[in-house]
């Protein structure tokens, strides 16, 4: 049943503070910190960086202060432009990319650093997202045909070329589905936003001859059918997609099918 | 081997090593011939740095007018400066046009014609008719063509059932007393297990190594690990010293602005408002290639016409295209331009300077993606049991300078045909010979000795040296003196690696541990790049020396080998003669000639 | 970390989850005009005396409209009832349980409410 409180061993302790000497434009960054190599609880260490030596984005930041004043802070990291997905992570409040937010933009005084929420956490910052992929795997992200392929390209117009757009740009960072009060509940037989998001991609696709199938597989009073058009999903997404209209349109298309 | 650690041991057909494009296609290849295969990557798949890849995919399909692969090949072999192997460019632009339509079989969004055919859109370089016209021959989908492709080729991953080893960190080869590859031995990053996978066959598709340069559009784990391993497998590079800066990375952050947002009619200025490539590049101006078009931009800067409060970038306008034209073909430079550079490109230009973008060389192959070496003489001799492909491969088809384009179209081509050539070297589930004794523990002791590093010097500092190095000494222009200045440089950074200091001892998700086996591979391939810089007297390409200005085909057509001794860091160079010869008799040796666009 | 999880296929499709999507959304719209209407003959009830307010009711019009408010507005209450405890309880055993404890509930009400509107309608 639903947990009130976390359990003894989950509580978030305060943890170090560690000081910019002689900075002038400072600030803090309160990040979550576990490792499961001792039998400590989470903790929370308090980082100054002076932002005049400080790249404009939160990830700057991380990788500053594991440059230059904790190398056992630990977090994944990539691309740092917004396109592979890699550091996503609870920044102020809200599901992110480290990578494109910017410092400035986060509102608090200090700037709280939480690992993505309801997730397994494998140190730090590091969530456990084997459950996502499977997710992702589970809606077969591939073209399905059975007219045999044309020598060249599958044709596809510009205003069906059109419906896939907001759709193939995910990114698969996990903001969205991690957002999901839904998802945090029921993870293990919910899809989640990114997958239907991602099941919707190749449901549009004019080229895909699986829609019956496809939706078949989403049939059922938990994989499609937990979304309750929270939202979060949709506020969420750092790519500015929209999960929770693919699942509506999903829910419509199934609608259509067995009326 | 320390008593700590213990192998778990995998038994597999092949191991192929990196999942961004070439290494995806590569595997799909080898699983779909019934090859028992694994792929271990760093990174989850779809974070490999193919991802990142904007403007599009070369291939000579002919969409948009007339179109033929040899002249694909021609743009091809003079972007290279003459320096690519002709056989291996026939290779590459011949299957380009079957590779761009299984990806648009197995479900990449291409953008479309008005007749619903793939959108081509131009290029940097790509001509009609041996240099006559603007070629488009890049297709896209919009500006996010390695994104859909890496997702795509993932989801056709999962549909084949690869076998992934997700967040596993490769440390080294294994190799038999005989010179052949058998196996990699691995760390899984969120258990620190070492896992040792013996195998027949060993396809390394590890990328570049940009960040071994300070500003680079490179992602963070474009640190080259394959190269080094081949490196320390005591087998040569080759020409390492072709560094290809991209004439748009934005000012400060390095993010990339695709070249096909001057494909789509964008331009560049200078401090006084003048598009500066009409006096380089009369012809193909803003579509130059892009070594030309980062030179000119250098030269402009250097002397004084630089935008900005420090006159020290240039300006990228779009701001006159239709803006629906921008919002569907180049949606994600627009954003990037508004995130990382506060700029709306719909009404002020993008600043822009030329930023390190890609690694022409790498282990040197042939076209069917099996390692080569210079051994008795033979500078073609076979390295058995080892492939390479993608940015970590040599083949060579970019030469001295890689088109725009033609590096999606190398991973598809490549990467097949790593999976064609393995299917007729190996029988699925073949007997494989029992490793050597102590194999891996080479690997072992590499990975033991960082991990309890405790001298006084922050992995991050010593990298971040090696990367201001490289980016001074190394850069666009360079002249014996620099060269010379970052060879000591260089080498002084890397006398430094006893004094590394690792502070995680954890064996769980240690970044720490993996920076510093990273940087360890990123300073012998910056040794190897300043060293082939160095020795080269010619101007090719990206190889700009201001000592010597021109190209002397007499004495430098010729591949640069490079060996580097990963106990004492000292450089070996060496030769192979370019190829210049075709795969077929349907086109002509295509010969040499001053390159002007 | 392995990219496989525990996603079963189900075998054929639940057209049961279709359908309790269907009347969730179909009932909510029914129920507000329905819930508009229940308003007015409440306000126009108001300050009458009992036996004014049973005859009526007990006009056929007014039964009718009744007998959909209480239909329709069980139907949506236990679907509702239904996706909470789909939502929170995640034992198997104790969420089929409860949904048949909420079905017996749904039921009840009903037959409650219909066995009023008949009594006073007809007057048995």
């Amino acid at each position: 049943m639903v947990q009130l409180r976390l359990p003894k061993n989950s509580r978030v302790t305060e943890g170090q503070t560690y000081k910019a000497e002689g900075a002038t434009r400072v600030r803090s960054f309160r990040i979550y910190r576990w490792s499961p190599d001792d039998d400590q609880n989470p903790r929370i260490d308090t980082y100054e960086v002076d932002l005049d030596k400080c790249g404009p984005m939160v990830l700057d930041a991380l990788i500053k202060i594991k440059n230059e004043i904790d190398q056992t802070l630990t977090f994944r990291r990539s691309c740092r432009e917004g396109i592979c997905g890699s550091c996503a992570m609870n920044i102020d409040g809200k599901n992110t990319l480290a990578c494109t937010h910017g410092i400035a933009e986060c509102e608090g005084k200090d700037v709280q650093i939480n690992p993505l929420p309801h997730m397994p956490v494998v140190k730090d910052l590091v969530p456990d997202l084997t459950n996502f992929y499977a997710q992702h795997a589970y809606v077969q992200p591939w073209l399905k045909t059975t007219t045999p392929e044309p020598e060249k390209e599958w044709k596809q117009s510009h205003e069906q070329r059109e419906k896939l757009d907001g759709l193939y740009e995910c990114i698969l960072c996990a903001c969205c589905s991690t957002s999901c009060p839904s998802y945090w509940w029921n993870d293990d037989k919910y899809l989640g936003p990114a997958a239907l998001l991602q099941s919707y991609r190749w449901l549009a696709d004019s080229r895909d001859e699986a829609k019956d199938e496809r939706l078949d597989d989403l049939e059922d009073p938990f994989k499609l059918y937990r979304c309750h058009t929270i939202m979060n999903c949709a506020k969420a997404c750092p790519k500015g997609l929209n999960p929770a209209k693919a699942i509506a349109e999903i829910k419509g298309l199934i609608v259509e099918r067995d009326s | 081997m320390t008593a700590t650690y213990k192998f778990v041991d995998h038994t597999f057909d092949v191991v192929v090593v990196g999942a961004g494009g070439a290494g995806l296609r590569a595997t799909l290849g080898c699983v779909e011939k019934g090859l028992k295969t694994a792929n271990i990557t760093k990174v989850f798949p779809t974070r490999s740095h193919t991802v990142a890849a904007q403007g599009g995919v070369a291939a000579s399909l002919g969409n948009m007018g007339p179109d033929d692969w040899r002249w694909h090949m021609y743009d091809t072999v003079k972007g290279s400066d003459w320096l690519g192997d002709q056989d291996a460019i026939e290779y590459l632009c011949r299957h380009a046009p079957a590779a761009v339509y299984e990806l648009e079989h197995f479900g990449v969004p291409f953008s479309r014609t008005e007749d619903g055919r793939i959108y081509q859109r131009p290029f940097g370089g790509m001509t009609t008719n041996f240099g006559e016209g603007i070629a488009q021959r890049t297709c896209a989908a919009a500006d996010r063509t390695g994104h859909a492709m890496l997702h795509t080729l993932y989801g056709q991953s999962v549909r084949h059932k690869a076998e992934f080893y997700i967040e596993y960190f490769a440390i080294d080869l294994i190799m038999g007393e005989d010179g052949s590859a058998q196996g990699v031995v691995a760390i899984d990053m969120a258990t620190g297990e070492i896992h040792r996978f013996r195998a027949s066959l060993v396809i390394l598709a590890t990328g570049g190594y940009g960040r071994a340069y300070f500003s680079a559009t490179s992602a963070h784990t474009c640190t080259g690990d394959g190269n080094a391993m081949v490196l320390r497998a005591g087998l040569p590079l080759q020409d390492m010293e072709f560094v290809q800066f991209h004439p748009t990375g934005i000012y400060g952050s390095g993010c990339l602005i695709t070249e096909g947002s001057r494909g789509e009619g964008g331009y560049l200025v200078n401090s006084s408002g003048e598009r500066f490539m009409e006096r380089y590049a009369p012809s193909a101006k803003d579509l130059a290639s892009r070594d030309v078009v980062s030179r000119a931009m250098t030269i402009e800067i250097r002397e004084g016409r630089g935008v900005g409060p420090l006159k020290d970038h240039i300006f990228l306008h779009l701001d006159h295209l239709d803006p629906k034209i921008l919002a569907e073909r180049l949606p994600g430079i627009s954003e990037s331009a508004r995130i990382f550079a506060g700029v709306d490109v719909t009404k002020e230009p993008i600043p822009v300077l030329p930023t390190v973008h890609y690694n022409m060389g790498g282990i040197p192959t042939n076209y069917h993606g099996e390692v080569l070496t210079l051994k008795d003489g033979n500078p073609d001799t076979v390295v058995p049991g080892l492939m390479a492909i993608g940015e970590a491969a040599c083949v060579s088809v970019h030469g001295a300078n890689r088109l725009g384009s033609n590096s999606l179209i190398d991973l598809v081509v490549f990467g097949r045909a790593a999976g064609i050539r393995a299917a007729e070297l190996l029988k699925p589930d073949a007997k494989k010979p029992e490793l050597p004794k102590g194999a891996g523990d080479n690997a072992v002791a590499r990975l033991d000795r960082f991990r309890n590093a405790k001298g006084g010097t922050r992995t991050a500092e010593l990298r971040g040296r090696m990367q201001r190095v490289m980016q001074e000494d190394v850069a666009v222009f360079r002249t014996g003196e620099t060269l010379q200045s970052g060879q000591k440089r260089i080498a002084e950074v890397f006398s430094g690696i006893p004094d590394i200091r690792v502070s995680d001892r954890s064996l769980v998700w240690n970044s720490d541990l993996i920076e510093t086996l990273e940087f360890d591979n990123l300073i012998v391939q910056a040794i190897a790049t300043v060293e082939g810089a160095v020795n080269r007297q010619e101007s090719r390409g990206a190889h700009a020396r201001e000592d010597f200005p021109n190209r002397d085909d007499e004495n430098w057509m010729k591949h640069t080998l490079c060996w580097v001794d990963g106990n004492t860091g000292k450089p070996k160079l060496d030769y192979r003669p370019v190829h210049t010869y075709t795969m077929s008799n349907e086109i002509e040796y295509i010969k040499p000639k001053a390159r002007v666009y | 970390m392995a990219a496989s999880g525990n996603f079963v296929r189900p075998s054929k499709p639940v057209k049961s989850a279709t359908r309790a999507f269907r009347r969730q959304r179909a009932t909510a719209l029914a129920l507000v005009p329905l819930a508009l209407i229940l308003v007015a003959v409440i306000v126009a009830l108001s300050g009458t005396d009992y036996e004014t307010a049973r005859h009526y009711l007990g006009n056929p019009l007014v039964a009718i409209f009744l007998v959909l408010l209480v239909g329709a507005g069980v139907v949506h209450m236990r679907i509702g009832m239904m996706e909470i405890i789909d939502d929170y309880v995640p034992n198997a055993f104790l969420r089929h349980l409860t949904l048949l404890a909420n079905y017996a509930f749904a039921i009840a009400v009903g037959l409650g409410c219909l066995y009023a509107v008949a009594k006073i309608a007809i007057g048995f």
